[in-house]
């Protein structure tokens, strides 16, 4: 019988080939309670191997989406492919994921040993394959000796990896996690995300993780979701997100990120009260209200004279760096800059204090006036 | 498992019936009234003789065992009714229940035991088994300490040194309520018994659901008279109650309890064995060791605290009547006394 | 359905889907013929003339001209509101007692206090009789008043309602917010405001909910006027005279459309208030310990004391009227009434057949009522089958076991009835019983599975192990006490419940209590006694077993919920 089985050190076949085959498609699920539209129209397509992040404010639909994938949720219309097979319609026990949630949901009158080994003894595998299984899971979420003891005995971060073993024990092709990080203390999260993301990436097994911290996607993710209000913003890579956000929210949601209420000038040029400053080349109407977005690490200061000058209203000292928050002359807008420590010796910041602002053109992001923001 | 075989165990019974039926031995659903202190007895007497018909016996007071044939009437679960007031039979006869049958030897009884219509030439419909007698029972010690002087006629019942003192069953649901409200009547005519009860009326204490708690309370000394019947004051008697049985000089009211096979069954050769039974000898000797008065002439022999003249005390009774107005002088009743029943 | 199982891929899973909606069906099945159907042709017979020709509102009219029968209904509303009072009054002061001094012997008093409920309601009335009947010893506390009438009833019905109201107005109380009580300690406040503007407020939706409680229990109640009521009616029993006394069957529907309406009435306001208590208390409250006095301790002491104390006289009471000879006037101690040779009611037979029952109701309705509490919480799809399953699930606490009893007989007895089989035997009093106790014991199971994690079942799914092995291996173990407390609710009421099952029994099935009923009726008071003592020692048998049990499992289980 053991035979049958693959080591979870192994990695993933489809892993190992690192092909760029499709393991799940979503094709234009909607979702809807009553009058309310929880998923609409979304389509996706997660490729083998890939680690991949649902992100988003709460309500926006992550979870719903990821209850679709697993069949908790039945989609309202939509197809859902899983390695070129329609599981639209089936159940969750005929979807082939494994699944680790927020709360654990570990059984609390059965041993490690018996939650690990839960769905396994319903596969008719004889015992010492069983326990060796077992053993092997526990080892891989550093957990090996743990078997006997209760989950109320161990710590959250332990019980989330029983979880985690669990869900890996019948070698799922997909995995699923829902905010699996959410009820932990930042520093056992901080250590249990590496470690989930290693695991990851050993075993190559599809993954798919729910989480409102872009934090946890950043670091974590092959590829982001961004979702609001029951549809994707944005699908990317973590450095696209943040670098290229496809929208105003996503730019909000993503990091900290100034708006300034700007007016389109001509093509690679706005204005900014009576200022006009340099930009990407973008195609709004010369005098079309907009909104420019930029990060507080790209803005430059200087005690130099310039077309754009702002007063320190504001200075938080944040370590590596000072934020520095300034009106910006001629609107009364607010701006924040990220100014590096050693940076700011040379600007003697002070309260009250003029500045010069240098935005560099490539850095700064258009959107329409008035898109959402959370 | 259990909870299967709990929910299928009716099922097997049935088909555990059909099986034994076809094997000769046949359930009997028999319906009675009679004294669950007797039942034991006759159960016993008749199990002895006839061991190849077992009888599910359904024992309750005569309101509830006529209510309940009256409800199932149009699905009657009882083959035999064997020891119910005849008052009760006549009325089940009227509603067309009973299927007539003469039992072997019923020509031996006492005619006035039997079914009327068996003068005329017919089968009887039911036959009567031994008579039950109204009467008082007195609590002695707590007459003495309440000052209630012993009554000796039901006149005495009214008299004001009885207020709040006398208990009596309710006609409604009682046989022996009933056969004391009919004799009244009987004695002295309708509208005089109506007057002899509103007097009463004033005296009574309450009315109870059986015959024989009004003699129990007495017994007790919850009340000091309680009308009921001879046999179960003569049976408190013996068992040490501090009561005398009490025959009013008026003449005593009384009722039989009769036998007779519900129409319809499907088990009629067992059922007319046991109506053979019912008026045989042996069976009326049993009957004579509760009750003073049997169908069977000849066999009753003295009982204790039982006065030996009772038979000629005994009131001229018409059933007919009796069963015919039962339901409007029980309605009148209800509707002039009703608010002093017990629960 | 077609369509369902061929939409599943393979054999095993529709199997499962199909097995789901199955139980589902069969729940909803239950509660329909077990149920509503029965209660639909209560309401057709009361409008129905006695050969079973339809006559309107006929019977209502001769109900409200037949001024005997009206009467109960003011008697019953006054007899309930005076109980209501005189026991939310004495179960509030002893709840108080117990939550909010540090009065000595708690666990003793309410060890105490909960004995009433292991004891059918016939016990007190009975016991009543030999305190204060004609020949009672403490008859002249009476002043010349009859016990037998509204004195009687309202005592009666207190000593079992009590543990009910206290249960309720414990629970209330223990409730508190401590740091309201600091605020207003801090600020000076005199006690009896306190009392007034904190804790009054603090329990007032628990003490309208016992008040309704109390309420219902009192006016549905059947057994204590029944033996003590004398000549006072009430609605309860005059539906059994209207039956069993005088056949009237028609008119006993009429009496029970017009008990069943107080009590449903109570229990829709009941159900409101629920819901508006759920948001109450919020999270943050902190546990409000009460530091010691000790003239309010030992005066609470003294008062719950004495209360406990009329509950073992009542109880010794009844004890002591079995054990006499012939009672009043040969008071040799004998057992001979325990043997019920040749009386009414069935005797040992009946005890037997009431076990069976109790037995069976606790371990088939205890399944049947967690499972189908479990398809409502923890399954997904079907909706409405699932709500339609909850609210019937809601309902029989609103129907009086009178009510209940007398239609089932109208429902089952009918000849064509595809259930007929069902009457007069033992299966057609555990479904009655099943039914009539349903409501409490689908709450408890509700209770019970909102507290487990909502995902157990997504991860059993995910393992691919089919819903039956998660429940089996880890819904019920982990939800063993609630499902144990259900199984002993479900038993102790089997065991004392007359008013449903005293038209239902055959001469097959006779029950203890209702046999308790009949020795009573027949005149065999000690009998009786000694019958209603022996389902009290049944009861606290199980009840005492009960608690060893829990307290063994609950040790057991200490490894893996010490921290849970």
């Amino acid at each position: 019988m053991q035979t049958t089985m693959t080591s979870p050190l192994t990695a993933h076949p489809a892993a190992t080939s690192h092909s760029t085959s499709t393991h799940l498609s979503i094709d234009n699920v909607t979702k809807c309670f009553g009058s309310f539209t929880a998923l609409d129209k979304i389509t996706l397509e997660i490729q083998e191997g890939e680690f991949i992040c649902f992100l988003g404010p709460s309500g926006c639909g992550k979870t719903t989406l990821l209850r679709t994938i697993a069949g908790l949720t039945r989609q309202s219309t939509g197809t859902l492919i899983q390695r070129g097979k329609d599981i639209s319609r089936l159940p969750p026990q005929a979807r082939d994921f494994g699944i680790v949630f927020q709360s654990y949901a570990l059984f609390p009158n059965l041993t490690v040993f018996d939650n690990v080994a839960y769905g396994l003894r319903n596969r008719r595998i004889n015992r010492v394959g069983i326990r060796s299984r077992v053993t092997e899971l526990l080892a891989l979420v550093d957990l090996g000796g743990s078997e006997d003891k209760y989950p109320a005995a161990l710590s959250g971060g332990q019980q989330q990896r029983v979880a985690l073993a669990r869900a890996l024990a019948m070698e799922p092709g997909l995995l699923l996690l829902d905010e699996p990080l959410s009820a932990l203390d930042a520093r056992v999260r901080t250590h249990l995300r590496s470690q989930i993301k290693a695991l990851q990436a050993r075993l190559g097994v599809t993954t798919i993780m729910v989480t409102h911290d872009q934090e946890e996607a950043l670091t974590m993710a092959d590829r982001i979701v961004v979702m609001n209000h029951g549809v994707i913003e944005q699908v990317g890579t973590p450095a696209e997100i943040y670098h290229q956000p496809a929208s105003a929210f996503v730019a909000s949601f993503i990091g900290t990120m100034n708006f300034l209420e700007v007016t389109a000038g001509t093509n690679h040029r706005v204005q900014l009260g009576s200022t006009h400053c340099d930009c990407q080349p973008h195609h709004y109407a010369q005098g079309l209200p907009i909104q420019l977005a930029i990060r507080p690490e790209a803005v430059a200061l200087s005690r130099t004279q310039s077309e754009l000058m702002g007063e320190v209203t504001g200075i938080e000292f944040l370590g590596a760096f000072q934020r520095v928050a300034l009106r910006v002359q001629g609107t009364g807008q607010t701006l924040l800059a990220d100014v590096p420590s050693r940076d700011s010796t040379a600007l003697v910041l002070q309260l009250g204090q003029v500045l010069s602002i240098h935005f560099p053109a490539d850095a700064a992001r258009l959107y329409p006036a008035g898109s959402s923001q959370p | 498992m259990s909870m299967l075989r709990r929910l299928f165990q009716p099922m097997l019974l049935v088909g555990a019936a059909a099986l034994s039926m076809a094997a000769n031995a046949t359930e009997l659903t028999v319906y009675t009234a009679v004294e669950s202190d007797d039942l034991q007895k006759y159960a016993e007497r008749f199990k002895a003789t006839y061991p190849d018909i077992t009888i599910n016996w359904v024992r309750d007071s005569t309101g509830v065992i006529t209510a309940r044939l009256l409800a199932e009437k149009g699905n009657p679960q009882a083959d035999v009714i064997w020891g119910l007031a005849a008052t009760s039979l006549l009325v089940l006869e009227e509603e067309g229940m009973l299927a007539r049958y003469a039992p072997e030897g019923v020509e031996n009884l006492d005619p006035k035991f039997v079914d009327a219509a068996y003068r005329n030439g017919e089968d009887p419909a039911w036959v009567g088994m031994d008579a039950w007698v109204a009467a008082i029972c007195y609590n002695t010690i707590e007459g003495e300490r309440q000052g209630v002087p012993m009554p000796t006629s039901w006149e005495d019942l009214t008299q004001p040194a009885f207020e709040g003192h006398v208990i009596m069953p309710n006609p409604n649901s009682s046989g022996t309520g009933y056969l004391d409200v009919a004799s009244w009547m009987q004695l002295w005519g309708e509208e005089q018994g109506w007057d002899y009860m509103d007097r009463l009326h004033n005296n009574i204490a309450r009315y109870t659901h059986s015959g024989s708690a009004p003699c129990s309370l007495a017994a007790t000394g919850e009340a000091v008279v309680g009308v009921s019947f001879a046999f179960r004051g003569a049976r408190l008697k013996s068992q040490g109650a501090p009561i005398e049985v009490v025959f009013p000089e008026e003449g005593l009211g009384w009722d039989m309890e009769a036998a007779a096979i519900v129409a319809g069954t499907d088990k009629m050769e067992a059922a007319q064995t046991l109506m053979d039974w019912a008026v045989s000898r042996d069976a009326n000797e049993l009957y004579n060791e509760g009750y003073a008065v049997v169908a069977y002439p000849g066999v009753a022999q003295p009982i204790e605290n039982y006065p030996t003249d009772i038979t000629e005390r005994m009131i001229d009774a018409d059933f007919q009547w009796a069963a015919i107005n039962r339901e409007r002088v029980l309605a009148e009743w209800q509707r002039r006394y009703d608010s002093k029943t017990e629960q | 359905m077609r369509a369902i199982l061929f939409s599943r891929p393979t054999a095993k899973l529709s199997l499962e889907a199909l097995v789901r909606l199955l139980m589902l069906l069969a729940g909803v099945a239950l509660l329909v013929i077990g149920l509503l159907f029965p209660l639909f042709a209560m309401l057709v017979k009361s409008l129905q003339g006695r050969s079973g020709d339809f006559i309107g509102l006929a019977n209502f009219v001769q109900y409200f001209q037949t001024p005997a029968l009206v009467n109960s209904i003011t008697n019953s509303f006054r007899m309930a509101l005076t109980t209501t009072v005189v026991v939310v009054g004495l179960a509030f002061l002893c709840a108080y007692g117990v939550t909010r001094t540090c009065m000595p012997g708690k666990r003793l008093f309410r060890m105490l206090a909960i004995l009433p409920i292991l004891a059918p309601s016939l016990l007190p009335a009975i016991s009543l009789v030999y305190l204060f009947g004609n020949q009672g010893f403490l008859r002249e506390l009476l002043m010349g008043h009859s016990v037998y009438g509204p004195i009687g009833i309202v005592i009666g019905m207190s000593f079992w309602i009590f543990p009910h109201a206290l249960m309720l107005l414990t629970t209330a109380l223990t409730h508190s917010d401590a740091r309201l009580y600091e605020a207003a300690d801090v600020l000076g406040t005199p006690k009896w405001r306190i009392f007034l503007t904190i804790t009054l407020p603090g329990v007032r939706y628990g003490l309208i909910s016992c008040l309704f409680v109390v309420f219902t229990l009192a006016i549905t109640d059947f057994g204590v006027p029944k033996i003590i009521g004398g000549q006072f009616s009430v609605l309860a029993t005059d539906v059994y005279r209207q039956v069993v006394g005088q056949q009237n069957f028609q008119m006993g529907a009429v009496v029970s459309v017009i008990l069943l309406l107080p009590a449903v009435l109570s229990f829709m306001v009941d159900r409101w208030i629920q819901r508006r208590q759920v948001a109450q208390l919020s999270a943050r409250a902190v546990p409000w310990q009460p530091t010691p006095s000790p003239l309010r301790d030992w005066l609470f002491a003294l008062m719950c004391y004495a209360v406990a104390g009329v509950i073992l006289l009542v109880i010794g009471t009844a004890i002591y009227a079995s054990l006499l000879q012939f009672w009043p006037y040969n008071r040799t101690f004998t057992l001979q009434h325990y043997t019920f040779q040749g009386l009414a009611g069935g005797g040992w037979e009946a005890w037997l057949n009431s076990l069976k029952l109790a037995f069976s109701v606790a371990l088939v309705g205890t399944l049947v009522i967690f499972f189908n509490a479990w398809l409502i919480e923890k399954s997904d799809g079907y909706q409405p089958l699932r709500q339609g399953l909850h609210l019937m699930a809601m309902l029989p606490m609103a129907v009086p076991g009178m009510v209940l009893g007398l239609a089932y007989i109208f429902f089952f007895n009918q000849a064509g009835n595809p259930f007929n089989w069902m009457y007069g035997t033992m299966a057609i009093l555990v479904l009655n019983t099943l039914v009539h106790f349903y409501t409490v014991c689908h709450l408890t199971s509700v209770t019970a599975l909102k507290q487990l994690d909502p995902e157990f079942e997504a991860v059993g799914a995910s393992l691919k192990v089919p819903f039956w092995t998660t429940f089996r291996r880890v819904t019920l173990p982990v939800s063993l006490p609630a499902v144990l407390d259900i199984s002993v609710y479900l038993f102790v009421n089997a065991m004392t419940t007359v008013s449903a099952v005293v038209f239902l029994y055959n001469s097959d099935t006779r029950l203890a209590s209702v046999a308790v009923l009949h020795l009573d009726e027949a005149g065999y008071f000690a009998s009786a006694a000694a019958m209603a003592v022996l389902i009290f020692l049944t009861s606290l048998g199980v009840k005492l077993l009960h608690a060893a049990l829990t307290h063994a499992l609950l040790n057991n289980a200490q490894r893996w919920r010490q921290a849970g």
